[in-house]
């Protein structure tokens, strides 16, 4: 299905993680999209640090790629450095991460969403959605060229009325060295959405020849990296070494002295900055007692000296920073490529959208990526995935596709950002999944690929061998359950603390495990040994399945539900949530209040 | 869809008899009521209603209660539905209920969640289920106005502690595993261990500071009245205890407390200081600590002094309940007429503390009223002390199990943050609940991570 760019299903605008995902979604459900951006050159481009993954951000990754996504898939095609994280905690709290080669990553990106059968791209600066009784029709473009959509899926990122600060010094940009969008938040506001404005900051980019990398502490990756997608069998290329540096007292003095200058301390910026992302004159004021902070050096790729340098991010003036990188020992002699800048943006509280990131009020126009308050190219490219599924999905006239938070980290971020009013960037963490000994990374595929087989977003094959994997691990549970070893079962024998299953299989007794692939061994050791845990969390997931399959109609008004208490009829009204689950999570909606609603709804 | 849980809950209802009534609903009632009732066979048949005695373990001896069997669908729910009708010692309750629920797909019922399940059922209409929900609601109102008086003080406190106590634990143990020792080099599982035994000590005090108070399920009787109209001589009479007593008036300068069994029934009996305007700060406090013990107290009886000419006006806002005329043992001046009047209705009672006239008639004349309905706490507090044990004994559970996952080698804290979201969801049954935003303010406030 060829589209032309007269005669198009889906329209995406933006083409970083979540318009990329979005895009290469909708198409593969056979929708003809059509992807337009400012800048083509900047497609799937990382705006921020040249990585991919971490906690809770690398199971995201990998249940992405589980739906059939290109994020997997690019960083492992382009890393150049792979780590396990948390190997020394258990299996749920293990996530993959990856420093990415900045230009590889978004050539693969580009690539791959010009590959995507049935999807065009056309570079274009969209200033105008189109509605017609509150029904999406379009966009208009600053080019003077109209496109008309059936659908219409805006992530616009940090570009919506975009602002830069360096020092006392601002700057209008969506990123360093690209225009703002000033437009579309104008026309957003006309449509009768709500914005608000979030900020981050990023740090110094610096000529990696001028660091001293002898007196700093090598960070090697993995000897044996493993991949993120389920599809890559090995991470064939070879590897670069990130580098630990620290502050000084001497660099804590420079900041001090110089925080008259930094804007988020003169009132300059108003809005929030991330608690979990703190500038380096955040730590200093906030963390004074502590001596030195670490600095992690990383490098953005091959085919260049330049280095990121995480743990850094500022908006004080550029000499400022100078001389502040210059008091770290090893980078005395830096020099810097690009200035840090902290950026303002505007977002669409989320809690406009219904759970398919469709906006309630205009039917076929979907928010996603960090116009909805989130931060990450993960969070972006999961919701990039989920609007262009289900615009897809409804312009077929099928149900759309959800994931609760007992399936997916998805389902947490999804779930959480319309029930809730965002006072910083949203940022992914473990501790937010209720259920996070079963959402764990090492088994996205098994619990969504066959979601995303059933709804056409995976090839059928990816699926088979899913469940071939899945039997397998079966049999190998099994097997261990039969098996006894001097009266005690193998699987008993695996739970004993300091136990794996290669001492299990070293009593020779399981001939028939040992030939299986390393995954799937390692699925057998993780369920077995904490079966005990995986039983009690599945029994809570069944419990909050019920309250979540009680659906709410959007259009009850809750001002005719008596008996509810009034902070309850206000909260519920805002929110409007989906379900009579999502309804209980709202602070202020008592069990109580969830009651009265069950006997409301019949239920 | 229907809930498969089998739910359980207190229903006495308020101002009742000491009486506590376990209702029990769901496919498991009558299967698991069976493994308590002696002789089982008592549960076979439909709508049985029989003595039995229940056999809890431990230390209990066998404890004698009625039971009503209502077989799916002739109940209220439709379901099977068991009642054990108990003697309302709340020690007693809270053991049967505890037992109950601790079976797998057995509950505590939520706010109105048998009205809930008979209207699912179809057994009520929309309208009276109208009428039921409104009480639904009044009973959480209720429940957090009792919360409030009965926990004043100490448990609350404690509560409040608690939850301080678990929420600093979690942020540490969250940071632990949301951040890589790359970012958060400052972390050691010493900190954590300590934490954990500081949220373990807090959680033990609290289930001590709710025994001292919320479970004191007597009649709470406060005498009030003008200074040296024989308070203190009536209380020590009535509890046999020796409280200052003088000629001088307003010599009682804080609120005495003793107890004392009557047939059956507990009493505290509050002695309130000089209730008149006076210039003396010390007397003062006295003056307004006794009106707010006056208000928590479930029965008023103001005590009059029969050798004076002239009845006292206290300015109260609320009407005593009964009217106690004392020192009857000598010549009476006061005017009986006056008195009745004031009474207006309410019973007026003849007493002597020297000579114990009358003292018999004021405690049945108590006890009357309480039987009668007039004390409304009993039955909410019950319920609400036995579900604050309940919680309080399940936290205490979770950081127990939370604690033998933490291990030097820190890698099993993810099973310990598991037993800690336990914990925290049952915070919320104290009324004190944590949002997860909370925990991410402690962290980040406290450790400085992040890139």
């Amino acid at each position: 299905m060829t589209a032309t760019a007269s005669n198009v299903d889906v329209l995406v605008v933006g083409a970083g993680h979540a318009g990329c995902e979005a895009a290469a979604a909708a198409a593969r459900l056979g929708a003809r999209t059509l992807l337009l951006a400012m800048n083509l050159d900047t497609i799937g481009h990382l705006s921020c640090n040249p990585a991919i993954g971490g906690l809770a951000k690398g199971q995201l990754v990998r249940e992405i790629d589980a739906l059939g996504g290109l994020m997997g898939r690019a960083i492992d095609a382009t890393g150049i450095q792979f780590r396990m994280l948390n190997t020394g905690k258990g299996p749920a709290v293990q996530a993959p991460r990856a420093q990415a080669d900045k230009v590889a990553y978004r050539s693969w990106v580009k690539y791959a969403v010009e590959c995507q059968p049935g999807l065009l791209i056309r570079q274009e600066t969209v200033e105008e959605v189109l509605v017609r009784n509150d029904r999406v029709t379009g966009v208009r473009c600053k080019s003077g060229a109209e496109y008309s959509a059936r659908a219409v899926i805006l992530t616009t990122g940090t570009f919506l009325r975009g602002l830069m600060h360096t020092g006392t010094k601002k700057e209008v940009g969506g990123r360093g060295g690209e225009a703002a969008a000033e437009g579309l938040s104008r026309c957003l506001i006309e449509l009768g959405f709500e914005l608000g404005r979030l900020k981050t900051g990023t740090p110094a980019r610096l000529d990696g020849r001028s660091i001293d990398r002898s007196v700093l502490i090598e960070q090697p990756g993995d000897t044996d990296p493993e991949p993120f997608s389920f599809s890559t069998e090995r991470i064939e290329q070879s590897q670069l070494s990130c580098h630990i540096a620290y502050t000084t007292e001497e660099t804590h003095r420079i900041i001090r002295e110089n925080l008259h200058l930094a804007p988020m301390y003169t009132g300059q910026i108003e809005s929030e900055g991330p608690r979990y992302c703190p500038s380096i004159e955040d730590k200093v004021v906030r963390f004074a007692d502590r001596p030195r902070h670490q600095v992690f050096l990383e490098p953005e790729g091959r085919q260049t000296h330049e280095v990121y340098v995480n743990g850094l991010s500022t908006s004080l003036p550029r000499e400022v920073q100078d001389r502040f990188l210059r008091s770290i020992p090893g980078l005395e002699q830096a020099e810097v490529m690009r200035y840090g800048y902290a950026v303002e943006y505007d977002f669409a509280p989320a809690c406009q959208l219904h759970v398919t990131l469709e906006s309630r009020q205009h039917e076929g126009l979907y928010l996603a990526g960090q116009i909805n308050g989130t931060s990450g190219y993960e969070e972006a490219g999961a919701q990039g995935l989920m609007t262009g599924a289900n615009a897809a999905l409804k312009l077929k006239g099928e149900a759309p596709f959800l994931l609760d938070r007992s399936q997916a980290y998805i389902g947490v971020l999804v779930d959480d950002l319309v029930t809730e009013s965002p006072r910083e960037p949203y940022r992914m963490f473990t501790s937010r999944a209720e259920y996070r000994l079963l959402l764990r990374s090492d088994n996205a595929d098994q619990r969504l690929t066959p979601l995303a087989a059933e709804r056409g977003l995976v090839e059928r094959d990816r699926a088979e061998h899913v469940q071939q994997k899945v039997k397998a691990i079966r049999q190998g549970r099994e097997s261990l359950d039969r098996t006894f070893h001097e009266q005690v079962s193998t699987a008993r024998i695996l739970r004993r603390p300091d136990m794996d299953l290669e001492g299990v299989l070293a009593l020779g007794l399981l001939p028939e495990l040992a030939s299986l692939s390393a995954d799937v061994r390692r699925q057998i050791e993780i369920e077995t040994k904490y079966e005990g845990y995986i039983e009690r969390q599945e029994a809570t997931v069944a419990k909050f399945k019920r309250l979540e399959s009680l659906g709410i109609p959007d259009h009850l008004d809750y001002r005719n539900v008596e008996h509810i208490s009034n902070e309850a009829r206000n909260k519920l009204s805002y929110y409007r949530p989906a379900s009579l689950g999502q309804a209980s999570r709202i602070v202020g909606v008592t069990p109580a209040d969830i009651s009265v609603l069950m006997v409301v709804l019949g239920r | 869809m229907s809930d498969p849980d089998t739910i359980v809950a207190l229903s006495t209802p308020a101002g009742a008899s000491r009486r506590g009534v376990i209702r029990i609903s769901g496919t498991r009632a009558i299967r698991i009521v069976q493994r308590l009732v002696r002789p089982a066979a008592a549960l076979e048949g439909t709508w049985v209603h029989r003595p039995v005695s229940l056999s809890l373990g431990g230390d209990w001896p066998p404890v004698p209660a009625s039971v009503f069997v209502m077989r799916s669908p002739r109940s209220y729910t439709r379901e099977d539905v068991v009642e054990l009708h108990l003697h309302g010692a709340p020690m007693l309750v809270r053991a049967v209920i505890r037992h109950l629920t601790a079976l797998p797909a057995v509950r505590e019922a939520e706010p109105g969640e048998f009205t809930r399940r008979a209207y699912l059922s179809g057994r009520l209409d929309a309208s009276q289920v109208a009428a039921v929900l409104d009480l639904v609601r009044a009973r959480h109102v209720e429940a957090a106005r009792v919360a409030a008086s009965a926990l004043q003080g100490e448990a609350t406190d404690q509560i409040a502690l608690l939850r301080a106590a678990v929420l600093r634990l979690v942020a540490r143990l969250e940071a632990h595993l949301d951040f890589t020792d790359d970012d958060a080099a400052q972390l050691s599982v010493d900190e954590l261990t300590r934490d954990l035994a500081h949220a373990r000590e807090t959680c033990g005090r609290a289930l001590e500071s709710l025994d001292v108070q919320t479970f004191d399920e007597s009649i709470r009787l406060a005498l009030i009245g003008e200074p040296n109209a024989g308070k203190t001589s009536l209380f020590n009479r009535l509890t046999g205890r020796d409280a200052i007593v003088s000629e001088h008036p307003g010599t009682t300068r804080d609120v005495g407390e003793a107890s004392l069994d009557y047939q059956g029934w507990r009493f505290t009996i509050w002695d309130t200081a000089g209730w008149r305007t006076t210039t003396d700060e010390l007397e003062q406090q006295a003056g307004s600590l006794a009106r707010e013990a006056a208000e928590r107290a479930d029965l008023r009886f103001e005590i009059l002094d029969g050798t004076a000419e002239r009845l006292p006006n206290l300015e109260l806002d609320w009407a005593a309940d009964a009217l106690v005329i004392h020192k009857v043992d000598q010549p009476r001046r006061l005017d009986l007429v006056a008195v009745h009047r004031r009474a207006a209705g309410r019973p007026v009672l003849q007493v002597s503390a020297r000579t114990g006239f009358g003292v018999d008639e004021l405690l049945s004349t108590a006890r009357r009223l309480a039987e009668a309905g007039s004390v409304e706490r009993t039955a909410s507090s019950l319920q609400l002390a036995a579900g604050h044990e309940g919680a309080l004994r399940d936290i205490e559970t979770r950081l127990g199990l939370a604690g033998q996952r933490i291990s030097p080698a820190g890698d099993e804290l993810e099973l310990a943050a598991f037993e800690l979201r336990e914990a925290i969801e049952r915070l919320s049954d104290l009324g004190a609940p944590v949002h997860h935003d909370e925990i991410l303010d402690v962290l980040f406030r406290q450790f400085c991570i992040g890139k």
